[in-house]
């Protein structure tokens, strides 16, 4: 199985097989591919898939992919008991026709207390690409997901992220502009993004609870500015960055906090060569956490 | 903010639901934790047709010279049987799949080979006619000797205006009915094409004018709704380099 996610311009992979003790890693690495034309992007997706396939040349390419999720829009709505009509209603509230055309809208709902559903557009044509592609490519296409919310999938497979009563998926961007999730009792509470500036913070957007982002925000504060010497937000925090600053990374783990774990694959996944593994390189394969959905690792 | 664990959660065991795990192949709309939908193109392989073995006579035959007698005979209808099935040319058990793939495939070729270019393809009621040039006709003849032939495809090779074709006849089963242009149009609305395209309806006909990748996300979508069947189809490489897709609707 071989798992692909998108960090702007860079494809990060991991190839996988089944063996007795759980999936085992034959293949990683990563490409860069820039979108030369932006009216061309079947094309622009099958030049990467063909390339990384030939590079793993697993036999039957079976395949999972996580979009960046700069290619995606997140809203919110209210829709308690997931009524259908109270979505379209904020829908056509919210977007216009010609944004219908290219936009298809997925609804999941948020946690039960709040009533809310989160709504994800994805692009029409990315999708008609994908599944272009797989049968050009005569490949299977078994799942395809978008940025934190993959790794937040992975945290769950690999870490058994789900075994804590709440936690926190943490991904540090550039300019100390991180995104966030948060999950309490098996249900998303919160996804936002915050700001660590030198002294004080900011959330720069949220989805769902907001006093959850801002109390989130000011714990992360003090973990930073080391006035705290664990997250009392969260029972577990998992971290990881794909193109972000790696200084930022490095700052809060060598900071030693009892619950905060790097969301790394390779620290639990075994690999077929005696690798040493790179704890903060191989970080971006983080997001091919949807690869493994379902699996017992 | 302070999180509070509960017993139960101590032990490992939470009480909310289950988080959901984002799936964009399913369906628009709202969605469930999980989607396990897949798209799946993997190559099936053409299983060659096995001959029943010819069945053994019941009867102890106790005279050396009538056994032989009998083996002879019965060699003598094994070829003649096998040498009918070659002339006779019975028609390969290929699947409509593979059959849309190899045009799909020889679509994409045709945009990247110099040497060999689709010309034609016509999805007929019960074969499908794909017409493919070459300038050169060694290319034609490597092509010939790849895996089209060891699918058992019956093909033609000729020559016309310095131009090289080979001809090949695909088994269809395209008389299904049920195909309406009004299915057509609503489909060519949910496909997603590139802004070269141009689309025409009349009375019968449903043309479609642009790039191959506009033809190809076309073909699939009608696959992928059980329609390809259930239409008459022409495709065509025009020589300004665009395709042209014309479907009728197969007659009742």
């Amino acid at each position: 199985m071989l798992a692909i996610s998108q960090s702007g311009a860079t494809y990060n992979y991991l190839n996988w097989i089944p063996s007795e003790s759980g999936p085992l890693v034959t293949h990683h690495g990563s490409i860069q591919k820039e979108l030369e034309n932006p009216d061309r992007i079947d094309e622009h997706y099958y030049e990467i898939l063909d390339k990384i396939f030939s590079q793993v040349q697993n036999g039957d390419p079976i395949c999972t992919f996580s979009l960046d999720s700069s290619s995606v829009l997140f809203s919110t709505c209210n829709a308690k008991d997931k009524n259908q009509e109270m979505i379209n209603w904020h829908l056509n509230q919210t977007h216009d026709d010609e944004l219908n055309k290219v936009i298809d809208y997925y609804h999941f709902a948020m946690s039960s207390e709040s009533g809310k559903m989160l709504n994800i557009g994805f692009p029409k044509a990315i999708r008609q690409s994908f599944q272009t592609n797989m049968s050009l490519l005569k490949s299977k296409l078994n799942g395809l997901s978008v940025g934190i919310f993959s790794a937040e999938v992975g945290a769950r497979q690999w870490m058994h992220a789900d075994k804590n009563g709440s936690y926190l998926i943490w991904k540090i961007g550039k300019k100390k502009n991180d995104e966030l999730l948060y999950i309490q009792n098996g249900e998303l509470v919160s996804y936002f993004s915050i700001h660590r500036s030198g002294k004080k913070g900011k959330v720069n957007w949220q989805f769902g609870d907001s006093v959850a982002a801002e109390s989130i925000c000011k714990d992360i504060i003090n973990v930073q500015n080391n006035t705290s010497k664990k997250f009392s937000s969260a029972e577990q925090v998992y971290l990881y960055t794909t193109d972000g600053n790696m200084k930022d990374v490095k700052f809060f783990h060598a900071l030693e906090l009892e619950n905060l774990t790097l969301l790394n694959p390779l620290s639990v996944l075994e690999t077929t060569e005696d690798e040493k593994v790179h704890e903060y390189n191989t970080l971006p394969l983080a997001e091919t956490g949807n690869s493994f959905g379902g699996i017992d690792v | 903010m302070s999180t509070i664990r509960c017993p139960l959660q101590r032990l490992g065991i939470h009480l909310g639901g289950l988080m959901f795990s984002p799936n964009f192949i399913a369906e628009p709309g709202i969605q469930k934790e999980t989607s396990e939908e897949s798209w799946i193109y993997l190559q099936k392989k053409v299983e060659p047709v096995v001959e029943a073995p010819p069945a053994q006579p019941k009867e102890k035959i106790q005279n050396t010279k009538a056994k032989w007698a009998i083996y002879a005979w019965a060699a003598s209808v094994i070829i003649i049987i096998a040498s009918a099935g070659m002339f006779m040319n019975p028609k390969p058990k290929v699947s409509p799949d593979m059959v849309l793939n190899q045009v799909v495939d020889l679509i994409i070729e045709s945009g990247y080979m110099k040497e060999l270019q689709l010309a034609e393809a016509h999805f007929n009621s019960d074969y499908v006619q794909v017409t493919i040039t070459a300038g050169e006709l060694s290319a034609l003849q490597n092509f010939t000797l790849g895996y089209r032939k060891e699918d058992n495809i019956p093909y033609e090779i000729f020559r016309k205006n310095d131009i090289n074709y080979v001809s090949l006849n695909f088994p269809w089963e395209g008389n299904k009915k049920g195909g309406s242009l009004e299915t057509l149009k609503a489909l060519a609305t949910k496909t997603v094409f590139s802004n070269k395209i141009s689309i025409k309806f009349t009375d019968n006909n449903f043309e479609l004018r642009g790039r191959s990748s506009d033809i190809i996300s076309y073909l699939l979508q009608m696959a992928d709704n059980g329609l390809i069947q259930k239409f008459t189809l022409s495709v065509y490489h025009l020589e300004s380099g665009q395709f042209y897709l014309k479907v009728q609707a197969n007659q009742v």
